[in-house]
């Protein structure tokens, strides 16, 4: 990525004047500001050795995890040519379908007892990314977590990430490689080139950008559009507005090490979030994280690198298939059943009352580009202020 | 100087008979373009889209060199004989400002009306529609619509929602529809000229008695950019003059051969032998003037073509097919992107086969060929595949590689509106909104 | 050619304070009897004010043409219609007349009502041609026009069977024809001057609308000019203090201004993206736009010295030009007014990025251009073009270790001889921008070299851009420059020999004005000069 950090730099000042405001509390009054747009915020996936990772190949599509329910004869006689008009309808009619017409995408919760949508398969390897988010170190239950296996990240720290577990062997998410990555990242990031959903990120009081142990950092929506250059990639140093929504501003301590800026835990994180498969569109319009934390690095270039650690409520990660439909199913070859069962058996944040995990680990990848960020109050004193 | 005696001619026009008018030959013929019949009157321009589902597979098919020597890669290989004939686009983007990229909904119905749909419905007025309503009138059909595979609502053309031109999906519905009863023999019968045609011209005889009393004030130097004018006014009186002559007879038309009824249905095979067989015909239809605007989609946006003897769809192969490691790409939908190619290049080829005047249909004819998606595997709407062949009597200067660089798609739309001769100086909405057309395009 | 400028400013300096009273209005020649082709802009503007905006006007004008070291606006006295330029024309025509007797538009215009729909009625016609004509050609039409384009309208009505039909091909014709496409100087003998010509008064009033307000004359002028009132001073002076006071002299001065800077160099603007990929689209849009509204507010909001628009910390901002100078801009959509900070780098619009990113190469800045531009565009003094031969590779290797800044590699190239006479005119003041790159983004270094902005203009030194536009403000040629190029435009021809000595004392009033744009307009519109016609016979020769 191309990134002219100089401007942004040199106006800093100007913009820290702006930024002190009732959105932005506390520290702020020292130090430096940096603003910035994200420009990734997708499923982090470790493209380890796939043999390793993934040792039985890939979680089976839609179609051929139906022939897989079948018995030898039947399948062979379903794979003729001439029964292929038999075979669609079966895949993609009666095998999406429950007893009462149910749509495995729609109402996943009604298939988790029917043994023709099993788990699917999880990921055999040891590494992932991800954040420690349960404390432990060998992944027993808590008061906040349900018993799991715990992954090592590339450096070797202990982390939680059930659903790369689950989901890491599916060609929805590992896609075909690192080189090509998979549709899903490529979706969540080309939506906010599209400008469906934008956010930001404000380091404030950064008195040194390699050792600070006292900042304060602020992830906010943003309803402002952002400009693409020929590449279609996002322009450096524009101008954001922080939403006026206020659950959608989250704002967090953190302390910068050798470059590396981790936060604290954001308990609770919303941020808007809008997903258009073939459904009816903006149905799911919020992201929910808990148990949130970053780890960003602050790269030379001014590009801000890291990944995101926290749960998500599997309703809210399964609901983009739910947006989608039985087309999820069949056009998009995800067996929507199983991929939600998976997340009921491999939750492990927040039990319920009878102990079942409601939400599961994830890590984000997250890249952020140099911007000015203006919290809304500012803005408006700041236009005042102008003749 | 007046060139010939309008009061004449029209006292001989009025009586309501059709009859051929002799009229004195001029100084200043418009050719220049070897695209005149022999008299010097033009050929009708005719004008079309070319449309395919599913876009195009990275590093295949975008020549890595822009301008005249641009390269051939793999998918543009059936076009390489035609390459001079031949305009290749990319990196002209379908904006969205916003509003989201319905899968298979927006690409085409973007390009088409320069508006981004805010919601699962044809957004405005294609830009085929606004050629075929200034070109289209004086033929027996507007416009032709086809489809390749068996379905009459696979169309990117109409005014809105609710008001779409079907497609015709057969190719013997569609020999029937064109060259059946109703069929007349262009070179035989009576010439009516156009009243509205012979009023125009009428007209300007008003600003030509003018000329007298408008010398006399100027000078030297503006009297001779006064001629400038007055010949400039000449010529298209010339032209006027030209549509009111019966026309030269259509040599390039042959009633076809009808052919067999069969049932096409969405396998490959059999959308590649109806689509051979309506580019025949339709080749026939436009050289026999029976109509000056078509459109061909032949496949649709979510492409449900499958190969014989497979349920798996085009569609579903570019979401589900894993790219084949060393080969870098998708095998199995890669392939169906060959066989729709390998049809351009037989459609460009049906065109240039027909001998017109000095030329050929195809160079009286522009076609814009294009799909809804550069990379179909996650729908992208920037960057959309487009190409521009014959050059529309030559108006239009081809064989280039142009990149857009993220430029709007609807320059090239507004490009194409221009090429033909509509008097469009502006087209799309939001950022889509274009004044600028390819001027570089333009002979 | 610059020698002549200069000599013409130490004597507008040396008068400047004796003659400060007002002397006679030095005589002029004027120029024989012209034609000047609408530019789109006036075509546009012309029908909008005649039909109403929702006419709408869609077709391709032929191009438009900038004689050297001139404007566009002068360019429109030399220029015809192409045989493909008329087609357009008619078919722009004939979709206007057709809008306009339309059933939603007729009744505004047709106020008569036919006999018989179907046949051909002179009276209502003829009635509605001359009224509309007199509108479409500034003035009343002859009988023989009214006569023949009534003739037309019958004709094409048995034709096609419908009066409104061939009353509105007849009002097509009428509208492709010379009458309104072109303004055509129309005169009279000078009660004045015996045997001498003046410009009618109805040609007076075209020339007045389109000089201040770029359009058409609307009804008070055109009833002006049938009264007289534009013969006499106290009845011009009148309609030009009116024309003065409406908010459509701020598009007139807009387009003089696109006209004096050459914006017609933005439409065709093309970056390397690969090195400048923050010249996007949006950005290419609001960059005319920006420094357009700098120079209306300084000249015309706040009435202020002209001179003011080469130093100004006032400007104003979009949020896509914000990513351009590193800025925050609050607001979301639209303009908002910024101010550059005292001390800022940048100051004036020859900072802003119109004039950095125009006078540029499409992948590096151009010292070159940009002082060309300077002299040429800012100072009225024509820089001669290069020799034929030159090797400019030194140049252009913007990767040689041995010279890394633009300066480095344009001294280098000074070093021939036959460059270094124009180099020396151009270089000093285009250095002094280097600071912004092709794009007029801040730079502080070019690769690793730092850059060094200083310089001086014919000996007066500065140290920065900003600095660079005092200097360009307290150089006696510019305003000069100024006040030729504003009578060029009010003329829309180049100025002749015989008008020399006018233009000198224009420019002193300018100057005692304290330098007021919209005094000079005033001056310019009440003179003799604007106005003057040569007898149609004087030789170019006469007129060097």
């Amino acid at each position: 990525m191309r990134v002219r950090l100089g401007a942004a730099v040199a106006a800093l000042a100007c913009i820290a004047g702006l930024s002190t405001s009732s959105a932005a509390p506390r520290v702020a009054e020292k130090g430096e500001t940096l603003g910035f747009l994200v420009t990734k915020f997708a499923v982090a996936i470790y493209y380890g050795d796939f043999a390793t990772d993934c040792p039985e190949g890939f979680s089976p599509t839609t179609d051929e995890q139906y022939l897989l329910t079948q018995t030898p004869a039947e399948r062979a006689r379903l794979l003729k040519p001439e029964n292929a008009p038999e075979l669609e309808k079966k895949w993609k009619i009666e095998y999406t379908s429950g007893p009462n017409g149910e749509d495995i995408c729609r109402n996943p919760r009604s298939f988790l007892d029917d043994p023709r949508h099993p788990v699917q398969k999880t990921v055999q390897g040891k590494t992932s990314y991800g954040m420690n988010l349960d404390g432990t170190d060998d992944g027993r239950a808590t008061a906040r977590s349900c018993q799991h296996a715990k992954f090592r990240n590339p450096q070797g720290e202990l982390v939680d990430n059930q659903l790369y577990r689950i989901m890491g062997c599916a060609k929805s998410w590992r896609g075909e490689g690192a080189t090509f990555g998979g549709s899903m990242a490529l979706k969540y990031n080309s939506y906010m080139k599209d400008g469906l959903h934008n956010y930001l990120i404000e380091l404030r009081g950064v008195n040194d950008r390699r050792n600070d142990d006292d900042v304060e950092v602020g992830i906010y929506s943003t309803d402002d559009k952002s400009m693409l250059d020929g590449s279609r990639e996002h322009l450096p140093n524009q101008t954001f507005a922080v939403t006026s929504n206020p659950r959608w501003r989250n704002v967090v301590h953190g302390r910068i090490v050798d470059g590396v800026l981790t936060t604290d835990v954001i308990d609770t994180m919303y941020l808007n979030w809008f997903f258009a498969l073939n459904g009816p569109y903006g149905a799911v319009n919020e992201h929910e994280f808990r148990q949130v934390h970053f780890r960003l690095t602050l790269e030379k270039s001014g590009i801000l690198k890291g990944i995101m650690g926290g749960y998500q409520p599997i309703e809210i990660t399964s609901a983009q298939a739910r947006n989608g439909g039985k087309g999820v199913a069949t056009n998009g070859n995800r067996d929507c059943a199983s991929e939600y069962k998976s997340m009921v058996a491999f939750a492990d944040g927040y039990p319920d009352e009878n102990g079942q995990c409601t939400m599961i680990s994830l890590a984000q990848d997250v890249e952020a580009i140099p911007a000015f960020v203006l919290h809304p109050e500012a803005a408006r004193a700041q236009t005042a202020a102008l003749p | 100087m007046r060139t010939f005696d309008r009061r004449r001619v029209l006292r001989s026009l009025l009586g309501g008979s059709a009859i051929s008018v002799a009229l004195p030959l001029f100084d200043c013929v418009l050719n220049g373009n070897g695209t005149a019949l022999a008299s010097g009157a033009p050929l009708p321009v005719r004008f079309g889209t070319w449309f395919w589902g599913l876009g195009v597979t990275p590093g295949r098919w975008k020549p890595t060199k822009t301008g005249k020597d641009y390269d051939i890669l793999p998918e543009l290989r059936p076009i390489e004989p035609f390459k001079k004939k031949i305009s290749i686009f990319s990196g002209f983007d379908v904006l969205l400002d916003g509003k989201p990229n319905f899968p298979h909904q927006t690409g085409g119905p973007g390009f088409r009306t320069g508006i981004a749909p805010p919601a699962l419905a044809f957004p405005g007025v294609s830009f085929d529609v606004m050629i075929a309503d200034a070109i289209g009138g004086n033929t027996r059909f507007r416009s032709i619509e086809l489809s390749g595979i068996a379905d009459s609502t696979n169309t990117l053309s109409g005014r809105g929602a609710g008001q779409m031109n079907p497609s015709e999906s057969s190719a013997l519905a569609f020999y029937t529809r064109v060259f059946g009863p109703d069929y007349k023999d262009p070179n035989a019968g009576a010439f009516v000229p156009d009243p509205k045609i012979m009023a125009r011209k009428s007209v300007l005889s008003a600003v030509t008695e003018q000329r007298q009393e408008l010398e006399r004030q100027l000078g030297a130097a503006d009297k001779a950019r006064l001629d400038q004018y007055f010949t400039s006014l000449r010529q298209v009186e010339n032209q006027l003059a030209m549509q009111l002559q019966k026309p030269e007879p259509l040599l390039a038309c042959a009633n076809p051969h009808a052919p067999e009824g069969f049932d096409v249905g969405h396998e490959v095979e059999n959308v590649v032998k109806n689509h051979e067989l309506m580019a025949q015909i339709l080749a026939m239809a436009l050289a026999c003037n029976q109509t000056k605007v078509f459109n061909m989609h032949i496949n649709n946006s979510a492409s449900s073509l499958t190969k014989r003897g497979s349920t798996t769809s085009h569609h579903q192969l570019t979401h589900d097919e894993q790219i084949d490691e060393k080969l870098g790409y998708q095998p199995v939908a890669t392939q169906f992107v060959k066989d729709l190619m390998d049809q351009w290049g037989t459609f460009v080829r049906v065109l240039d086969g027909v001998k017109e005047g000095d030329g050929t249909l195809l160079d009286n004819t522009l076609v814009v060929a294009h799909s809804d998606t550069d990379f179909a595997k996650v729908h992208t709407v920037s960057s959309l595949p487009v190409m521009f062949a014959g050059s529309a009597g030559g108006r239009v200067k081809s064989g280039v590689h142009i990149e857009g660089k993220g430029e709007p798609v609807t320059r090239l739309a507004l490009t194409a509106m221009q090429a033909v001769g509509l008097a469009q100086d502006r087209f799309g909405s939001g950022s889509m909104e274009t004044k600028k057309p390819l001027t570089e395009v333009f002979a | 050619m610059v020698r002549r400028v200069a000599t013409l400013l130490l004597l507008g300096a040396l008068c400047g304070s004796l003659c400060g009273c007002s002397p006679a209005e030095p005589e002029t020649s004027g120029a024989p009897a012209g034609m000047r082709r609408l530019t789109e802009e006036q075509y546009r503007n012309s029908i909008a004010d005649i039909f109403g905006t929702h006419i709408q006007v869609a077709g391709r004008f032929d191009p438009i043409l900038r004689p050297q070291h001139g404007l566009i606006a002068a360019g429109t006295s030399q220029i015809s219609v192409s045989p493909a330029g008329f087609e357009q024309y008619q078919i722009m025509a004939t979709s206007i007349a057709a809008q306009v007797l339309d059933p939603a538009h007729r009744n505004t215009f047709l106020t008569c009502a036919p006999k018989d729909e179907t046949s051909a009625d002179a009276t209502c016609a003829e009635s509605f041609l001359r009224q509309v004509g007199g509108l479409l050609y500034r003035r009343p039409l002859t009988d023989a026009e009214a006569k023949a384009y009534t003739a037309a309208a019958g004709e094409a009505t048995r034709i096609t069977g419908t009066f409104t039909g061939g009353l509105s091909l007849s009002l097509a014709s009428m509208l492709s024809s010379p009458a309104f496409i072109f303004e055509i100087d129309a005169t009279e003998p000078d009660p004045n001057h015996a045997g001498g010509q003046r410009l009618n008064a109805y040609a007076k009033a075209s020339r007045l609308s389109y000089f201040l307000w770029n359009t058409t004359p609307d009804a008070a002028l055109l009833a002006a000019a049938a009264r007289g009132d534009l013969h006499t001073a106290s009845g011009l002076s009148q309609q030009v203090d009116r024309l003065l006071a409406s908010p459509r002299l701020e598009g007139a001065m807009r387009t003089f201004f696109a006209d004096m800077l050459q914006f017609e160099v933005d439409a065709e603007l093309v970056k390397d993206p690969a090195i400048y990929p923050l010249f996007v689209r949006a950005v290419k849009e609001d960059m005319p736009e920006q420094t357009l509204r700098t120079l209306v507010d300084v000249t015309l909001t706040k009435a202020g010295d002209y001179r003011d628009v080469f130093t100004t910390r006032d400007t104003f901002m979009t949020r896509p030009l914000g990513v351009i100078y590193g800025i925050p801009v609050p607001q979301k959509s639209g303009w908002m007014p910024y101010q550059f900070a005292e001390g800022d780098k940048r100051a004036g619009v020859l900072t802003l990025m119109n004039f950095l990113a125009a006078f540029s190469h499409d992948g590096r800045s151009s010292p070159t251009l940009r002082g060309k531009a300077l002299r040429e565009l800012v100072l009225c003094q024509p820089v001669p073009i290069p020799p034929g031969d030159v090797d400019f590779a030194l140049v252009q290797d913007t990767k040689n270790p041995l010279y890394k800044t633009a300066r480095d590699r344009l001294t280098a190239h000074r070093a021939n001889p036959s460059c270094a006479g124009c180099h020396k005119i151009m270089d000093p003041v285009g250095l002094a921008m280097e600071n912004f790159d092709g794009i007029g983004v801040f730079r502080a270094e070019e690769g690793e070299g730092a850059i060094d902005a200083s310089g001086d203009l014919d000996g007066v030194g500065f140290a920065t851009a900003a600095d660079l536009g005092r200097v360009i403000h307290d150089n006696p040629a510019t305003p000069a420059c100024l006040v030729n190029r504003m009578y060029e435009y009010a003329v829309r021809r180049s100025s002749v020999a015989g008008e020399r000595a006018w233009l000198e004392s224009l420019n002193q009033r300018f100057v005692a004005d304290g330098y007021r744009i919209p005094k000079l307009l005033r001056r310019i519109a009440l003179s003799d000069a604007f106005f003057k016609i040569a007898p149609p016979e004087t030789t170019k020769e006469a007129l060097r």
